[in-house]
């Protein structure tokens, strides 16, 4: 799978981590909130707790209001958790009793209210206090004392942090689970998708069969039906194709049949040199055009999508090569070259399409034909490697340099420096051959280092 | 001699009327499946060249009804269709060879002669190679005129040869046509009657090659 793409499983794990990352904020600010009212309804008890503690033991004595505890005691009472409560007593008409003078009022609007929680500012600190109104002496009417305990806010505010944090970790960890186990999960259930993937990539291009739709997951058969659909069409363009070629060639054969035999005749019949060889020419065009529509059928035919591919039966290569190279000799013989048969084949029986298999070595001959000099020599070997047949032409012309070797059976490819008589398709038709019957086909060095074998090794039978 | 081209394609048609009366056929031609039909039933020919690809009336069914009419004459089909189906098709029609478009001249040339050959065996032939000539039916050679010594197998060799001139005669054909003439011939016997055949061929200019790992082949005389 192509990293850079956006991949199936990303965009999955994205789609359900991305909420439950958003789930997992939303959920921390709840409890942050939770945690904040709980630590407060807690702290607010314990300030108002020293509130009406401070409140109970308020005397008169005469006139005189006045805290009726010991200092040790109001240290304990006013000593927190961390850091000590400010405190403030006032009599009923406003007036100073003790604590911390300067703590601020409770808000105007609470002033007829027993008891008010109230934020405010202190000491350049933000604080949470509480205000209590304790009557001087019940029922007496002499108003109210009012008693104010005051702790520093970002006490609360930590521990509130601190629950939350408490909570989040565990959460954290969760959605991190979560989202490896989705990631291991997409990966696993994509390995049904790999399945497919593997069948197609490991494919010859020949093979326009249908996938084995069964095999693959409900979600992934319609794709693979699809896919199947798409085959089918293919499969139709490509035999359309390769019938009008075949039918082209067909119809080629006639005209230039009829070119050739009257460029013979002409030839027989003329006796002025010139013209003479300019017939000569034109026949020797005709035998070329003549041999790229043979080429150009045999390729048609040769190609995935038509009804040749699968005429396979078992051929005796040995036997065919040697009908083959038989059919040659004159040809050769023509152009003044040694043209040899050498079977040192144990067994070469291989399931092959004999036309196809005969196209294949005729073009191999030609081909060394063609590209060694007169005088030279040309053999078509059959030998048993083991236990692959392997079929190989030698000759030992001018060789085709070793960066050339691949080339050479590209289309249309002609080697530098060449014989003009070629078309470049030969070779190209004898590895479209090779590759249709699941053989391999390349050229080397010949005996000697000398000239060219082309090798062609079939697969043994299974 | 007298040959009937059925073909449609009259350039090519022309081409080999041309050709072949050029080497003394009379020669007729036909154009449509029909007309060749007419003829046949009509004349006596010594072979006929058949084109498959007829309009209407196509060549198959020329041969068919040819055949059923107990004709014997040798035909020649011309196809530009190669697949072995219809190679096969043809032979079992009752035709006697087979060719494809486009074909080399002179190798449709050689098998209207052979095909004539074996139409007229059973009376004998004359094989003639340039100045070689080979009387099949009363086992002789001459060589200008003048009688050549060979002995039975020699001939036998020779008759194969010359038959298939030009060609590439292995020595299984070879071990076949021997085999008529007595025992079992082995591959090692066979290079010695190719051997003293070769040498006594020599003086006339007539060379018999040896086609590696493949057999024999007589080559063409130079002026042929």
């Amino acid at each position: 799978m192509n990293s850079g793409a956006r991949t199936l499983r990303r965009r999955l794990l994205l789609w359900v981590s991305g909420p439950l990352v958003a789930l997992w904020i939303i959920s921390t600010l709840v409890d942050h909130g939770v945690a904040k009212g709980f630590v407060n309804l807690n702290y607010d008890r314990a300030l108002l707790d020293t509130a009406l503690d401070l409140g109970r033991n308020v005397r008169e004595s005469g006139n005189r209001l006045y805290l009726d505890l010991p200092q040790p005691v109001i240290e304990m009472l006013i000593s927190g958790e961390q850091g000590r409560f400010y405190y403030r007593a006032n009599g009923p008409g406003g007036e100073y009793i003790t604590g911390d003078p300067d703590l601020p009022d409770p808000p105007a609007d609470t002033l007829e209210d027993r008891v008010t929680y109230y934020d405010a500012f202190y000491r350049n600190e933000p604080v949470r206090a509480v205000s209590l109104r304790v009557p001087v002496r019940p029922g007496s009417g002499r108003g109210a004392i009012l008693i104010q305990v005051a702790e520093r806010a970002t006490l609360r505010d930590d521990f509130a942090r601190q629950i939350m944090l408490r909570m989040m970790i565990p959460q954290g960890i969760l959605v991190l689970l979560s989202t490896l186990t989705i990631w291991f999960g997409i990966g696993l259930g994509l390995r049904a998708l790999t399945a497919v993937r593997r069948e197609i990539e490991n494919r010859s291009h020949v093979d326009l069969s249908p996938l084995d739709e069964s095999a693959a997951p409900a979600e992934v058969q319609p794709l693979v039906r699809a896919m199947n659909g798409l085959l089918e069409r293919l499969s139709a363009a490509l035999a359309a194709q390769q019938r009008f070629i075949a039918d082209a060639a067909h119809q080629l054969r006639t005209p230039v049949a009829a070119l050739k035999t009257q460029a013979e005749v002409a030839m027989r019949q003329v006796r002025d040199g010139e013209l003479s060889a300019t017939l000569q020419q034109l026949h020797t065009a005709a035998d070329h055009a003549a041999r790229l529509v043979q080429q150009l059928l045999t390729l048609a035919r040769a190609e995935p999508g038509s009804h040749r591919s699968v005429m396979r039966q078992p051929v005796e290569i040995s036997v065919l090569a040697r009908e083959t190279t038989e059919e040659w000799v004159p040809r050769a013989l023509a152009r003044k070259i040694d043209l040899g048969f050498d079977d040192r084949s144990a067994v070469s029986t291989v399931s092959a399409d004999p036309f196809l298999i005969r196209e294949m070595l005729g073009n191999l001959i030609d081909n060394a034909i063609q590209y060694t000099p007169a005088g030279g020599r040309v053999t078509v070997r059959v030998r048993t490697e083991h236990g692959r047949t392997v079929l190989e032409v030698e000759d030992d012309g001018p060789g085709i340099p070793p960066e050339e070797r691949e080339k050479v059976f590209e289309r249309f490819y002609r080697m530098p420096g060449g014989s003009p008589e070629g078309c470049g398709l030969g070779l190209a038709i004898v590895r479209e051959i090779a590759q249709g019957h699941g053989a391999t086909v390349v050229a080397r060095a010949g005996s000697g280092d000398r000239g060219t074998c082309m090798t062609v090794s079939f697969t043994p039978p299974a | 001699m007298r040959l009937l081209i059925v073909e449609d394609h009259p350039i090519l048609a022309d081409g080999l009327i041309t050709a072949l009366k050029g080497s003394d056929y009379a020669v007729d031609h036909a154009a449509t499946g029909e007309q060749a039909d007419h003829m046949l039933a009509a004349q006596h020919y010594d072979a006929v060249i058949l084109d498959i690809g007829l309009p209407r009336l196509d060549g198959y069914e020329v041969l068919r009804r040819m055949r059923r009419r107990g004709s014997k004459t040798p035909v020649l089909m011309l196809t530009a269709r190669d697949a072995l189906e219809d190679r096969v098709k043809g032979l079992d029609l009752g035709a006697d060879d087979y060719l494809t478009k486009p074909y080399d001249l002179p190798e449709l040339e050689a098998r209207v002669r052979a095909l004539i050959r074996r139409g007229q065996s059973g009376g004998g032939a004359e094989l003639a190679h340039g100045d070689l000539v080979l009387d099949t039916a009363g086992r002789r050679a001459t060589i200008k005129g003048a009688p050549l010594e060979l002995s039975a197998r020699e001939l036998g060799v020779l008759e194969v040869l010359m038959l298939r001139v030009g060609r590439v005669v292995n020595k299984e054909q070879l071990a076949e046509q021997l085999y008529g003439w007595g025992e079992e011939v082995g591959a090692n016997a066979i290079e010695v009657y190719v051997h003293r055949l070769r040498k006594k061929l020599e003086p006339a200019g007539v060379s018999v090659r040896t086609i590696r790992g493949l057999g024999y082949l007589l080559e063409k005389a130079a002026h042929d």
